[in-house]
């Protein structure tokens, strides 16, 4: 039986990717996409999750938009971090528009309802800033018992991206991401960048999928493609022409999780700090008093990602 | 020879640090401060350490207790004197008088443009020299830090001892505009002696015999306390880059501590993220470098300063 799981994005390039992935292989139930604010504002986020999904013929598959904003900071991350476009991810994803439409109800509701009724297991992956889950871990005090495991992108140890040291989706709402750390979740695992910087995509790997030539592998090499080009320009990895795809990640995950390497450890998110919000606080050598509550990715196996990333691309509806 | 003038509390790692500026540098003054033990303590062992090694310099004893902080102290590890597990001579004088930072602004003074700092205590004493005078800040060749950490911390999960007893203190080092470098955790760590190279120590003279039950006893205690079966030499590394640069790579980063928040209070925020020059016009905007961060310790570190102990065992003899 393929295992379920609901995927909770601000689609964005990379989370782009990953609901390819999550639609299309054999071994995933993708049973709907939850939308939150994040890479881009959460309606353009809405749509290019529609596009995708039309795109490669998934449109079955039930769009539900989120959160606007953040719990309790209006100032993130819009119009903080995004005063000037990236590149990264651009506005609308450059396939055409969908005919889809969302649902009429929230994404939270989706969530908790989902959850509540639940009869198999179904694994929540959230690969924006965490501000659905939050809310729905307010809003059922049962929710947090009903997800038997909770598969995250975000946080960074080494060293962040959105500023020294937070990675954006964990920063863009550091209360929300403070909750779900610290909510008990059965099985927390968390894909930092520690893991996604060692799993790089690179121009030969978006060449290849341009020559599938499945609508999946099409969007891929164009999203990956936009993202090569912005990271060499403005946040160049140690190999030129080549670019982290760091949602893809936590779905390569679910199917295959010798795909990273992780610890299990104590994570927080700091909130208070002036130089420190929205860092992944994790303690490495056992010098706080918090149990291990997450198992914290350090590393990735990229020939074994890649290598089903593109197996994955090539699948058609 | 480079004038240097040396600001410690020691401590075991802090007693081979003083050996190693005197073998190769003109040492011209030692300061104490609080830390490893108590202000008391640090400074007797400074004038016992001088003594045991036959240096005829001056001594000051400088600040008993952080700007702002609560003090702490690392008695766990030194032992209750700060300087455990070995009879090391009566100090044959006493401190000079006056505060540490009137040696710190004389010794200054005398050589402006010449002598260069190394900071392997807390940095209570040169916040408070570079308060009192601003001109201090022009008149140094340099200062050489041994704290702070990219990741891990020893005290909290990611705060080190020296910036963690007093973060405001680093915070106005840090800012001073002084030609800096900055050895972490991260590298000191990776630079230690194991039971038989101490061993060896104890074969020596009369001072490397000294240190190596200094280091026997140090090395009890890491294990004792953190479960380690290396010492870890990282106060002698603050003084890599004036006696042998070439023994650490060295990147230009801006580095600041965090002093707002319990949970990440005394972090050295390091921004290693790799930015192209263009920037990105946003929070991601990168601060200029303020420090030559230590990157990694060279094989021939830990032979080089052990060496330096035999050095002074025989020009003691």
């Amino acid at each position: 039986m393929p295992r379920k799981l609901i995927l909770d994005v601000d689609t964005g390039t990379d989370d782009a990717v990953a609901i390819m992935m999550a639609a299309l292989h054999p071994d995933l139930e993708l049973l709907g996409v939850t939308t939150v604010n994040g890479n881009v504002i959460v309606e353009q986020c809405t749509d290019n999750s529609l596009r995708v999904l039309d795109f490669i013929g998934r449109g079955d598959i039930p769009v539900y938009e989120g959160l606007n904003r953040p719990l309790a900071r209006a100032d993130f991350p819009i119009p903080r971090a995004i005063k000037k476009s990236t590149g990264v991810h651009g506005t609308s994803l450059d396939v055409p528009p969908a005919t889809s439409r969302k649902q009429s109800r929230s994404a939270v509701e989706f969530l908790i309802e989902s959850f509540r009724a639940a009869t198999d297991e179904i694994t929540l992956v959230p690969t924006g800033p965490l501000s659905n889950i939050a809310a729905a871990i307010a809003l059922d005090p049962k929710f947090v018992e009903r997800v038997p495991e909770l598969v995250l992108m975000g946080g960074a140890h080494d060293h962040g991206n959105v500023t020294p040291c937070a990675e954006m989706n964990i920063w863009a709402d550091p209360d929300a991401s403070a909750s779900v750390f610290a909510a008990g979740f059965r099985k927390l695992v968390c894909v930092p960048l520690d893991a996604t910087h060692q799993a790089l995509v690179s121009l030969a790997d978006v060449a290849a999928m341009a020559a599938m030539g499945t609508q999946a592998g099409t969007a891929a090499a164009r999203f990956i493609g936009r993202r090569i080009h912005a990271y060499d320009a403005n946040q160049p990895m140690a190999e030129r022409g080549a670019a982290p795809v760091h949602d893809a990640l936590c779905v390569a995950y679910l199917v295959d999780p010798s795909v990273i390497s992780t610890k299990f450890l104590h994570v927080a998110v700091e909130t208070q700090g002036a130089l420190t919000v929205g860092r992944t606080v994790v303690d490495t050598h056992f010098r706080g008093d918090g149990k291990p509550n997450c198992h914290f990715a350090f590393g990735a196996d990229r020939a074994k990602f890649v290598a089903m990333m593109l197996d994955t691309l090539r699948r058609t509806a | 020879m480079t004038k240097l003038l040396l600001d410690c509390d020691p401590g075991h790692d802090d007693a081979v640090a003083l050996l190693y500026a005197a073998a190769h540098l003109d040492l011209c003054g030692v300061t104490t401060v609080y830390g490893n033990q108590s202000i008391d303590h640090v400074t007797r062992n400074a004038l016992s350490l001088c003594r045991l090694a036959g240096l005829d310099i001056p001594v000051a004893r400088g600040a008993e207790r952080p700007l702002r902080a609560e003090p702490i102290h690392a008695g766990a590890v030194h032992g209750a004197t700060g300087l455990d597990g070995a009879e090391l001579p009566e100090p044959d004088r006493d401190p000079v008088a006056g505060h540490a930072v009137d040696l710190i602004l004389a010794l200054a003074r005398a050589h402006r443009g010449e002598l260069v700092i190394a900071a392997t205590g807390t940095l209570t004493n040169l916040a408070l020299a570079l308060t009192a005078e601003p001109k201090l800040a022009g008149w140094l060749r340099g200062i050489s830090i041994m704290g702070g950490s990219t990741g891990m911390g020893n005290v909290t999960q990611v705060a080190e001892f020296n910036i963690y007893c007093d973060p405001e203190a680093a915070d106005i080092v840090l800012r001073a505009g002084v030609p800096l470098w900055l050895v972490g955790l991260d590298v000191t760590r990776r630079v230690g002696v194991d039971a038989a190279q101490v061993a060896a120590l104890r074969q020596g003279g009369r001072v490397a015999r000294t240190i190596g039950e200094l280091l026997a006893f140090y090395l009890a205690s890491l294990h004792r306390v953190h479960g380690l079966t290396t010492a870890s030499l990282h106060d002698p590394c603050a003084l890599v880059p004036f006696i042998a640069p070439e023994l650490m790579t060295y990147r230009p980063t801006h580095v600041a501590v965090e002093c707002a928040s319990p949970l990440t209070r005394g972090m050295t925020v390091c921004d290693l993220r790799n930015l192209a020059a263009s920037g990105l016009g946003s929070i991601r905007a990168q601060a200029p470098a303020n420090v030559q961060l230590a990157r990694e310790p060279a094989p021939g570190l830990v032979a080089h300063i052990m060496q330096a102990i035999h050095t002074m065992d025989r020009r003691a003899a």
